[in-house]
Protein backbone atom coordinates (compact mmCIF):
# COMPACT_ATOMS: atom_id res chain seq x y z
CA UNK A 1 0.00 0.00 0.00
CA UNK A 2 1.47 3.49 -1.12
CA UNK A 3 0.97 6.04 0.91
CA UNK A 4 0.47 9.60 -1.02
CA UNK A 5 0.28 13.15 1.19
CA UNK A 6 -2.94 12.46 2.79
CA UNK A 7 -2.26 9.32 4.07
CA UNK A 8 1.34 10.79 4.80
CA UNK A 9 -0.48 13.31 7.37
CA UNK A 10 -3.10 10.75 8.76
CA UNK A 11 -0.18 8.43 9.78
CA UNK A 12 1.21 11.47 11.35
CA UNK A 13 -1.58 12.66 13.31
CA UNK A 14 -2.74 9.49 14.47
CA UNK A 15 1.45 9.30 15.92
CA UNK A 16 1.00 11.80 17.65
CA UNK A 17 -2.13 11.01 19.27
CA UNK A 18 -0.56 7.32 20.38
CA UNK A 19 1.92 10.30 21.84
CA UNK A 20 -0.39 11.94 24.08
CA UNK A 21 -1.89 8.46 25.16
CA UNK A 22 1.40 7.66 26.21
CA UNK A 23 2.02 11.33 28.30
CA UNK A 24 -1.08 10.40 30.25
CA UNK A 25 -3.63 12.53 27.78
CA UNK A 26 -5.93 9.89 27.71
CA UNK A 27 -9.31 10.45 26.67
CA UNK A 28 -9.36 12.37 23.79
CA UNK A 29 -6.91 11.01 21.65
CA UNK A 30 -8.48 7.69 22.77
CA UNK A 31 -12.01 8.59 21.78
CA UNK A 32 -10.49 9.98 17.95
CA UNK A 33 -8.58 6.52 17.85
CA UNK A 34 -11.41 4.84 18.52
CA UNK A 35 -13.99 6.35 16.60
CA UNK A 36 -11.10 5.95 13.28
CA UNK A 37 -11.23 2.37 14.23
CA UNK A 38 -13.17 0.72 16.44
CA UNK A 39 -15.86 -0.70 13.29
CA UNK A 40 -13.17 -2.60 11.64
CA UNK A 41 -11.44 -3.78 14.67
CA UNK A 42 -15.38 -5.06 15.83
CA UNK A 43 -15.99 -6.68 11.92
CA UNK A 44 -12.00 -8.41 12.42
CA UNK A 45 -13.01 -9.67 15.98
CA UNK A 46 -16.74 -11.15 14.70
CA UNK A 47 -15.05 -12.25 11.31
CA UNK A 48 -11.87 -14.04 13.99
CA UNK A 49 -14.38 -15.14 16.81
CA UNK A 50 -17.63 -15.36 15.44
CA UNK A 51 -19.59 -13.72 18.03
CA UNK A 52 -20.42 -10.33 19.17
CA UNK A 53 -19.97 -10.74 22.62
CA UNK A 54 -16.62 -11.80 22.24
CA UNK A 55 -15.78 -9.27 19.28
CA UNK A 56 -16.91 -6.41 21.89
CA UNK A 57 -14.51 -7.56 24.22
CA UNK A 58 -11.57 -8.23 21.59
CA UNK A 59 -12.22 -4.37 21.16
CA UNK A 60 -12.25 -3.14 24.32
CA UNK A 61 -9.25 -5.29 25.40
CA UNK A 62 -7.27 -4.33 22.12
CA UNK A 63 -8.07 -0.40 23.18
CA UNK A 64 -6.35 -1.50 27.13
CA UNK A 65 -3.34 -2.67 25.11
CA UNK A 66 -2.99 0.13 23.47
CA UNK A 67 -3.16 2.16 25.87
CA UNK A 68 -0.25 0.18 28.00
CA UNK A 69 1.90 0.21 24.81
CA UNK A 70 1.67 3.24 23.69
CA UNK A 71 5.18 4.23 24.89
CA UNK A 72 6.41 1.61 22.88
CA UNK A 73 4.89 2.44 19.41
CA UNK A 74 7.78 3.85 17.19
CA UNK A 75 6.27 5.55 13.87
CA UNK A 76 9.33 4.62 12.00
CA UNK A 77 8.32 0.50 12.45
CA UNK A 78 5.01 1.38 11.18
CA UNK A 79 1.25 2.86 11.08
CA UNK A 80 -0.92 3.42 14.19
CA UNK A 81 -3.42 1.52 12.17
CA UNK A 82 -0.78 -1.72 11.46
CA UNK A 83 0.17 -1.51 15.36
CA UNK A 84 -3.36 -1.53 16.45
CA UNK A 85 -4.33 -4.24 14.30
CA UNK A 86 -1.54 -6.82 15.51
CA UNK A 87 -2.38 -5.91 19.00
CA UNK A 88 -5.91 -7.15 17.92
CA UNK A 89 -4.57 -10.28 16.27
CA UNK A 90 -2.92 -11.09 19.85
CA UNK A 91 -6.20 -10.56 21.36
CA UNK A 92 -8.15 -12.26 19.29
CA UNK A 93 -5.64 -15.06 19.29
CA UNK A 94 -5.90 -15.10 22.99
CA UNK A 95 -9.84 -14.94 23.21
CA UNK A 96 -9.43 -18.11 20.70
CA UNK A 97 -7.61 -20.47 23.57
CA UNK A 98 -9.69 -19.45 26.08
CA UNK A 99 -11.70 -22.88 26.54
CA UNK A 100 -14.72 -20.66 27.84
CA UNK A 101 -15.45 -19.16 24.17
CA UNK A 102 -15.91 -22.27 22.46
CA UNK A 103 -19.33 -23.36 24.08
CA UNK A 104 -20.36 -19.98 22.44
CA UNK A 105 -20.41 -21.15 18.98
CA UNK A 106 -23.76 -21.67 17.68
CA UNK A 107 -22.70 -24.77 15.34
CA UNK A 108 -20.56 -27.37 16.51
CA UNK A 109 -18.72 -27.83 13.58
CA UNK A 110 -18.55 -24.40 12.72
CA UNK A 111 -14.82 -23.48 11.53
CA UNK A 112 -13.24 -20.35 12.60
CA UNK A 113 -11.17 -18.32 9.87
CA UNK A 114 -7.41 -18.63 9.75
CA UNK A 115 -5.98 -15.62 11.78
CA UNK A 116 -4.08 -13.36 9.03
CA UNK A 117 -0.63 -13.51 9.56
CA UNK A 118 0.24 -10.14 9.04
CA UNK A 119 -1.70 -6.94 10.39
CA UNK A 120 -1.74 -5.99 6.38
CA UNK A 121 -3.47 -8.68 5.69
CA UNK A 122 -5.86 -7.53 7.88
CA UNK A 123 -6.30 -3.91 6.54
CA UNK A 124 -6.28 -5.30 3.24
CA UNK A 125 -9.88 -7.34 3.94
CA UNK A 126 -11.12 -4.51 5.46
CA UNK A 127 -10.31 -2.16 2.69
CA UNK A 128 -11.83 -4.92 0.25
CA UNK A 129 -14.73 -4.98 2.57
CA UNK A 130 -15.60 -1.20 2.71
CA UNK A 131 -15.09 -1.16 -1.32
CA UNK A 132 -17.42 -3.89 -1.54
CA UNK A 133 -19.81 -1.53 0.82
CA UNK A 134 -19.20 1.47 -1.68
CA UNK A 135 -20.43 -0.52 -5.42
CA UNK A 136 -23.52 0.90 -6.98
CA UNK A 137 -26.61 -1.07 -5.97
CA UNK A 138 -26.70 -3.77 -9.10
CA UNK A 139 -23.59 -4.48 -8.80
CA UNK A 140 -23.50 -5.24 -4.88
CA UNK A 141 -26.58 -6.68 -4.81
CA UNK A 142 -25.53 -10.06 -6.76
CA UNK A 143 -22.22 -9.82 -5.35
CA UNK A 144 -23.88 -9.87 -1.74
CA UNK A 145 -26.49 -12.82 -2.73
CA UNK A 146 -23.23 -14.99 -3.59
CA UNK A 147 -20.85 -13.87 -0.62
CA UNK A 148 -23.43 -13.66 1.89
CA UNK A 149 -26.46 -15.92 1.03
CA UNK A 150 -24.14 -18.01 -1.06
CA UNK A 151 -26.09 -18.04 -3.86
CA UNK A 152 -25.40 -19.53 -7.04
CA UNK A 153 -25.99 -17.32 -10.56
CA UNK A 154 -29.17 -19.12 -11.80
CA UNK A 155 -30.25 -18.79 -7.83
CA UNK A 156 -29.83 -15.35 -7.81
CA UNK A 157 -31.04 -15.00 -11.32
CA UNK A 158 -34.62 -16.48 -10.12
CA UNK A 159 -34.60 -14.38 -6.86
CA UNK A 160 -33.92 -11.39 -8.36
CA UNK A 161 -36.39 -11.92 -12.01
CA UNK A 162 -33.46 -11.34 -14.22
CA UNK A 163 -31.90 -13.68 -17.30
CA UNK A 164 -29.22 -15.65 -15.96
CA UNK A 165 -26.69 -14.02 -18.37
CA UNK A 166 -27.36 -10.47 -17.00
CA UNK A 167 -26.76 -11.88 -13.26
CA UNK A 168 -23.33 -13.03 -14.54
CA UNK A 169 -22.46 -9.68 -16.65
CA UNK A 170 -23.26 -7.35 -13.40
CA UNK A 171 -21.58 -9.89 -11.22
CA UNK A 172 -17.98 -9.87 -13.37
CA UNK A 173 -18.54 -6.01 -14.10
CA UNK A 174 -19.37 -5.24 -10.24
CA UNK A 175 -16.21 -7.26 -9.87
CA UNK A 176 -14.15 -5.14 -12.45
CA UNK A 177 -15.69 -2.03 -10.86
CA UNK A 178 -14.31 -3.73 -7.56
CA UNK A 179 -10.84 -4.05 -8.77
CA UNK A 180 -10.78 -0.26 -10.13
CA UNK A 181 -12.02 0.86 -6.66
CA UNK A 182 -8.97 -0.98 -4.84
CA UNK A 183 -6.52 0.41 -7.23
CA UNK A 184 -7.40 3.35 -6.15
CA UNK A 185 -6.66 2.28 -2.03
CA UNK A 186 -3.48 0.76 -2.91
CA UNK A 187 -4.66 -2.41 -2.98
CA UNK A 188 -3.98 -3.95 -6.35
CA UNK A 189 -5.50 -7.34 -6.45
CA UNK A 190 -4.98 -9.43 -10.08
CA UNK B 1 0.32 -17.08 -21.64
CA UNK B 2 -2.88 -15.58 -20.97
CA UNK B 3 -5.96 -17.31 -22.30
CA UNK B 4 -7.60 -16.78 -25.47
CA UNK B 5 -11.43 -16.13 -24.80
CA UNK B 6 -13.06 -13.67 -23.32
CA UNK B 7 -14.20 -13.82 -19.65
CA UNK B 8 -17.92 -11.74 -20.54
CA UNK B 9 -18.59 -15.07 -22.73
CA UNK B 10 -17.92 -17.69 -20.14
CA UNK B 11 -20.82 -19.64 -18.65
CA UNK B 12 -22.14 -18.90 -15.64
CA UNK B 13 -20.77 -21.42 -13.62
CA UNK B 14 -17.34 -19.77 -13.95
CA UNK B 15 -19.15 -16.83 -12.16
CA UNK B 16 -19.80 -19.18 -9.03
CA UNK B 17 -16.57 -20.93 -9.67
CA UNK B 18 -15.17 -17.44 -8.29
CA UNK B 19 -17.48 -16.22 -5.98
CA UNK B 20 -17.05 -19.86 -4.27
CA UNK B 21 -20.77 -20.67 -4.60
CA UNK B 22 -20.64 -24.38 -6.41
CA UNK B 23 -21.31 -27.40 -4.83
CA UNK B 24 -18.17 -30.22 -4.22
CA UNK B 25 -19.70 -32.38 -7.52
CA UNK B 26 -20.87 -29.11 -9.07
CA UNK B 27 -17.05 -27.77 -8.94
CA UNK B 28 -15.84 -31.25 -10.32
CA UNK B 29 -18.22 -30.88 -12.92
CA UNK B 30 -16.55 -27.30 -13.96
CA UNK B 31 -12.93 -28.13 -13.57
CA UNK B 32 -13.14 -30.58 -16.18
CA UNK B 33 -15.21 -28.02 -18.18
CA UNK B 34 -12.73 -25.60 -18.03
CA UNK B 35 -9.90 -27.57 -19.28
CA UNK B 36 -11.46 -26.92 -23.12
CA UNK B 37 -13.54 -23.68 -22.42
CA UNK B 38 -11.40 -20.85 -23.04
CA UNK B 39 -13.75 -18.09 -21.69
CA UNK B 40 -14.54 -19.75 -18.82
CA UNK B 41 -10.28 -19.64 -18.13
CA UNK B 42 -10.39 -16.46 -19.29
CA UNK B 43 -12.75 -15.49 -16.56
CA UNK B 44 -11.35 -17.71 -13.77
CA UNK B 45 -7.83 -16.00 -14.74
CA UNK B 46 -9.10 -12.34 -14.53
CA UNK B 47 -11.37 -12.67 -11.46
CA UNK B 48 -10.24 -15.99 -9.43
CA UNK B 49 -7.70 -13.98 -7.41
CA UNK B 50 -10.33 -11.04 -5.85
CA UNK B 51 -13.01 -13.74 -5.47
CA UNK B 52 -10.58 -15.42 -3.00
CA UNK B 53 -9.95 -12.57 -1.36
CA UNK B 54 -13.48 -12.15 -0.99
CA UNK B 55 -15.00 -15.10 0.01
CA UNK B 56 -12.71 -14.67 3.14
CA UNK B 57 -14.25 -10.81 4.11
CA UNK B 58 -15.18 -9.73 7.23
CA UNK B 59 -18.44 -9.69 8.27
CA UNK B 60 -20.60 -5.82 7.28
CA UNK B 61 -21.20 -5.44 11.12
CA UNK B 62 -21.16 -2.73 13.20
CA UNK B 63 -20.69 -2.13 16.99
CA UNK B 64 -23.29 -1.39 19.16
CA UNK B 65 -23.56 2.76 20.22
CA UNK B 66 -22.93 1.73 23.46
CA UNK B 67 -19.51 0.52 23.04
CA UNK B 68 -17.67 3.54 22.73
CA UNK B 69 -18.60 4.13 26.36
CA UNK B 70 -17.78 1.18 27.48
CA UNK B 71 -14.00 1.27 26.05
CA UNK B 72 -13.13 4.86 27.08
CA UNK B 73 -13.99 4.40 30.26
CA UNK B 74 -12.73 1.06 31.12
CA UNK B 75 -9.25 2.55 29.63
CA UNK B 76 -9.34 5.35 31.76
CA UNK B 77 -10.14 3.31 34.87
CA UNK B 78 -7.49 1.01 34.02
CA UNK B 79 -5.18 4.50 34.17
CA UNK B 80 -6.29 5.83 37.33
CA UNK B 81 -5.68 2.48 38.84
CA UNK B 82 -2.23 2.57 37.18
CA UNK B 83 -1.65 5.88 38.79
CA UNK B 84 -2.77 5.30 42.13
CA UNK B 85 -0.71 2.47 44.23
CA UNK B 86 -2.93 -0.22 44.66
CA UNK B 87 -3.92 -0.54 48.18
CA UNK B 88 -5.59 -4.24 48.79
CA UNK B 89 -7.87 -3.69 51.66
CA UNK B 90 -8.77 -6.56 54.13
CA UNK B 91 -12.60 -6.56 54.19
CA UNK B 92 -13.48 -8.31 56.87
CA UNK B 93 -16.49 -10.95 56.23
CA UNK B 94 -19.45 -10.38 56.49
CA UNK B 95 -21.64 -13.73 58.17
CA UNK B 96 -23.83 -14.91 55.74
CA UNK B 97 -27.30 -14.47 56.59
CA UNK B 98 -29.21 -16.20 59.12
CA UNK B 99 -32.25 -17.93 59.14
CA UNK B 100 -33.79 -14.97 61.44
CA UNK B 101 -32.85 -12.60 58.69
CA UNK B 102 -34.54 -14.47 55.77
CA UNK B 103 -37.45 -14.36 57.94
CA UNK B 104 -37.99 -11.10 58.91
CA UNK B 105 -37.25 -9.73 55.70
CA UNK B 106 -40.24 -7.60 54.17
CA UNK B 107 -41.23 -5.96 51.42
CA UNK B 108 -43.18 -3.08 51.56
CA UNK B 109 -43.78 -0.84 48.23
CA UNK B 110 -43.42 2.96 48.90
CA UNK B 111 -44.67 4.24 46.13
CA UNK B 112 -43.21 8.11 46.71
CA UNK B 113 -39.75 6.33 45.45
CA UNK B 114 -39.50 6.03 41.71
CA UNK B 115 -39.00 3.54 40.00
CA UNK B 116 -39.91 0.98 42.85
CA UNK B 117 -39.00 0.85 46.15
CA UNK B 118 -39.06 -1.70 48.61
CA UNK B 119 -37.80 -2.30 52.40
CA UNK B 120 -36.20 -4.98 53.76
CA UNK B 121 -33.97 -5.74 56.81
CA UNK B 122 -30.33 -5.86 56.13
CA UNK B 123 -28.42 -8.49 56.87
CA UNK B 124 -26.66 -8.44 60.69
CA UNK B 125 -30.26 -7.53 62.78
CA UNK B 126 -31.34 -4.03 63.91
CA UNK B 127 -33.70 -1.36 61.88
CA UNK B 128 -35.10 -2.01 58.37
CA UNK B 129 -33.14 -0.60 55.21
CA UNK B 130 -34.15 0.49 52.01
CA UNK B 131 -34.15 -1.96 48.74
CA UNK B 132 -34.40 0.47 45.70
CA UNK B 133 -35.63 -2.14 43.04
CA UNK B 134 -34.67 -0.56 40.04
CA UNK B 135 -35.08 -2.22 36.52
CA UNK B 136 -32.38 -4.77 35.67
CA UNK B 137 -30.93 -6.79 33.06
CA UNK B 138 -29.24 -10.06 33.50
CA UNK B 139 -25.75 -10.16 33.27
CA UNK B 140 -24.34 -12.45 30.05
CA UNK B 141 -22.24 -15.09 31.40
CA UNK B 142 -19.38 -16.23 29.28
CA UNK B 143 -20.33 -13.77 26.27
CA UNK B 144 -17.67 -10.82 27.78
CA UNK B 145 -15.69 -13.09 29.36
CA UNK B 146 -11.99 -12.03 30.40
CA UNK B 147 -9.68 -14.52 31.07
CA UNK B 148 -6.63 -13.05 29.46
CA UNK B 149 -3.89 -12.41 32.06
CA UNK B 150 -3.49 -9.02 30.56
CA UNK B 151 -6.91 -7.75 30.80
CA UNK B 152 -7.90 -8.98 34.17
CA UNK B 153 -4.32 -6.88 35.10
CA UNK B 154 -5.58 -4.04 33.45
CA UNK B 155 -8.66 -3.95 35.37
CA UNK B 156 -7.76 -4.59 38.86
CA UNK B 157 -8.96 -1.56 39.51
CA UNK B 158 -12.16 -0.17 39.75
CA UNK B 159 -16.12 1.41 39.08
CA UNK B 160 -15.27 4.44 37.09
CA UNK B 161 -18.94 6.90 36.93
CA UNK B 162 -18.53 9.18 34.36
CA UNK B 163 -21.84 10.89 34.02
CA UNK B 164 -20.48 13.21 31.07
CA UNK B 165 -20.51 9.82 29.13
CA UNK B 166 -23.09 10.21 26.20
CA UNK B 167 -24.01 13.77 27.11
CA UNK B 168 -21.40 15.14 26.06
CA UNK B 169 -20.56 16.87 29.54
CA UNK B 170 -17.79 16.96 31.27
CA UNK B 171 -16.82 13.77 33.37
CA UNK B 172 -16.46 13.20 36.85
CA UNK B 173 -15.17 9.73 37.64
CA UNK B 174 -14.96 7.83 40.58
CA UNK B 175 -13.55 4.98 41.19
CA UNK B 176 -13.97 1.69 43.74
CA UNK B 177 -11.58 -1.36 44.43
CA UNK B 178 -13.14 -4.07 44.58
CA UNK B 179 -11.11 -7.02 47.00
CA UNK B 180 -11.24 -9.57 48.95
CA UNK B 181 -9.89 -11.44 51.77
CA UNK B 182 -9.78 -14.25 49.46
CA UNK B 183 -8.02 -13.20 46.89
CA UNK B 184 -10.96 -12.81 44.29
CA UNK B 185 -10.77 -9.02 42.66
CA UNK B 186 -12.65 -6.85 40.10
CA UNK B 187 -13.97 -3.89 38.75
CA UNK B 188 -16.85 -2.44 37.29
CA UNK B 189 -17.24 1.02 34.54
CA UNK B 190 -20.24 2.46 34.44
CA UNK B 191 -21.29 5.19 31.95
CA UNK B 192 -24.23 7.13 32.00
CA UNK B 193 -25.92 7.13 28.23
CA UNK B 194 -28.29 9.64 26.84
CA UNK B 195 -31.47 8.13 28.50
CA UNK B 196 -30.04 8.33 32.18
CA UNK B 197 -29.38 4.93 32.22
CA UNK B 198 -26.19 3.65 33.65
CA UNK B 199 -24.61 1.06 31.86
CA UNK B 200 -21.83 -1.31 33.54
CA UNK B 201 -19.42 -3.27 32.94
CA UNK B 202 -18.23 -5.51 35.66
CA UNK B 203 -15.26 -7.26 35.30
CA UNK B 204 -14.39 -10.03 37.99
CA UNK B 205 -11.62 -12.65 38.98
CA UNK B 206 -10.86 -15.56 40.73
CA UNK B 207 -14.41 -15.93 41.67
CA UNK B 208 -15.65 -19.40 43.24
CA UNK B 209 -18.18 -21.14 40.60
CA UNK B 210 -21.90 -20.90 40.60
CA UNK B 211 -23.78 -23.89 41.48
CA UNK B 212 -27.05 -24.65 41.00
CA UNK B 213 -30.05 -21.66 41.22
CA UNK B 214 -26.94 -19.63 42.82
CA UNK B 215 -26.01 -16.39 41.43
CA UNK B 216 -24.04 -13.43 42.17
CA UNK B 217 -25.86 -10.11 42.73
CA UNK B 218 -24.41 -6.58 42.05
CA UNK B 219 -25.39 -4.53 45.05
CA UNK B 220 -24.98 -0.78 45.26
CA UNK B 221 -25.40 0.20 48.88
CA UNK B 222 -26.29 3.82 49.91
CA UNK B 223 -24.93 5.96 52.91
CA UNK B 224 -25.91 5.52 56.25
CA UNK B 225 -25.07 3.06 59.41
CA UNK B 226 -23.46 -0.10 58.55
CA UNK B 227 -26.42 -2.52 58.26
CA UNK B 228 -29.30 0.33 57.58
CA UNK B 229 -27.64 1.42 54.46
CA UNK B 230 -30.20 1.52 50.97
CA UNK B 231 -29.41 -0.61 48.89
CA UNK B 232 -29.84 -1.41 45.28
CA UNK B 233 -29.47 -4.42 43.03
CA UNK B 234 -27.44 -3.76 39.22
CA UNK B 235 -28.04 -7.71 38.45
CA UNK B 236 -27.58 -10.83 38.54
CA UNK B 237 -24.47 -12.46 36.81
CA UNK B 238 -23.44 -16.75 37.03
CA UNK B 239 -19.77 -18.03 37.23
CA UNK B 240 -20.40 -21.68 35.64
CA UNK B 241 -17.03 -21.58 33.60
CA UNK B 242 -13.80 -20.18 34.89
CA UNK B 243 -13.34 -17.46 37.71
CA UNK B 244 -13.29 -14.64 35.58
CA UNK B 245 -15.45 -12.90 33.38
CA UNK B 246 -17.20 -9.63 32.04
CA UNK B 247 -20.98 -8.72 32.58
CA UNK B 248 -23.00 -5.92 30.81
CA UNK B 249 -25.94 -4.69 33.31
CA UNK B 250 -27.76 -1.32 33.11
CA UNK B 251 -28.90 0.28 36.06
CA UNK B 252 -31.12 3.34 37.34
CA UNK B 253 -29.08 3.81 40.08
CA UNK B 254 -26.93 6.58 40.62
CA UNK B 255 -24.05 5.34 41.65
CA UNK B 256 -23.13 9.06 43.55
CA UNK B 257 -26.02 8.12 45.79
CA UNK B 258 -24.21 4.72 46.37
CA UNK B 259 -21.02 4.87 47.21
CA UNK B 260 -20.31 1.55 48.03
CA UNK B 261 -20.80 -2.10 46.00
CA UNK B 262 -20.73 -5.44 46.67
CA UNK B 263 -20.68 -8.34 45.01
CA UNK B 264 -23.20 -10.99 46.66
CA UNK B 265 -23.24 -14.78 45.82
CA UNK B 266 -27.32 -15.07 46.56
CA UNK B 267 -28.99 -18.82 47.02
CA UNK B 268 -30.64 -18.17 43.84
CA UNK B 269 -33.95 -17.04 42.64
CA UNK B 270 -33.90 -13.58 43.92
CA UNK B 271 -36.75 -11.96 45.40
CA UNK B 272 -35.85 -8.14 46.18
CA UNK B 273 -34.02 -8.94 48.98
CA UNK B 274 -29.97 -9.04 49.62
CA UNK B 275 -29.62 -12.22 51.74
CA UNK B 276 -26.44 -13.79 50.70
CA UNK B 277 -22.06 -13.75 51.24
CA UNK B 278 -20.87 -11.09 50.40
CA UNK B 279 -16.97 -12.02 48.07
CA UNK B 280 -16.16 -8.85 46.65
CA UNK B 281 -16.74 -5.38 48.37
CA UNK B 282 -15.35 -2.25 47.25
CA UNK B 283 -15.68 1.80 48.20
CA UNK B 284 -15.82 4.90 45.64
CA UNK B 285 -13.12 7.56 45.67
CA UNK B 286 -12.96 10.23 43.16
CA UNK B 287 -10.52 10.61 40.58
Amino acid sequence: VSLDDAEVRIAAQEAQLVAQIADGNIEEPMKELYRRYAKNLYRFGYHMLGDVGLAEEMVQESFQRLWRSARRYEASRGSVAAFLFVIARSVAADIRKRPSSRPLLQVEDFQLPTLPDSADQILDGLVVREALDKLSSAHAEVLRLGLVEGLTQAEVAEQLGLAIGTVKSRTFNGLRALRIALGERGIHAA
Amino acid sequence: MPPKGKADLAHPQAADWVMGTLGPDEAVGFQLHLKGCPHCQAAVAEFGQLGKVLQNLPPSVEPSAKLEARVIASVLAAAAEDRTPTQVQHVPAVPPATAEDRSSTQVVQIPAAPPETRTARRRGGGGAAKIFRFPRWPGRPGLIAIAGAVAAAVISAAVVILPGLGGGGPAAAFAFSLRSPSGASGTVTAGQDASGSWDLTVTVRDLPHTHGEQVYECWYLGRGQPGHQPVASAGTFVMEDGGSGTFHMTSAADPKDFPTMEIVREPGSTDGALRGTPVLTGHARKL
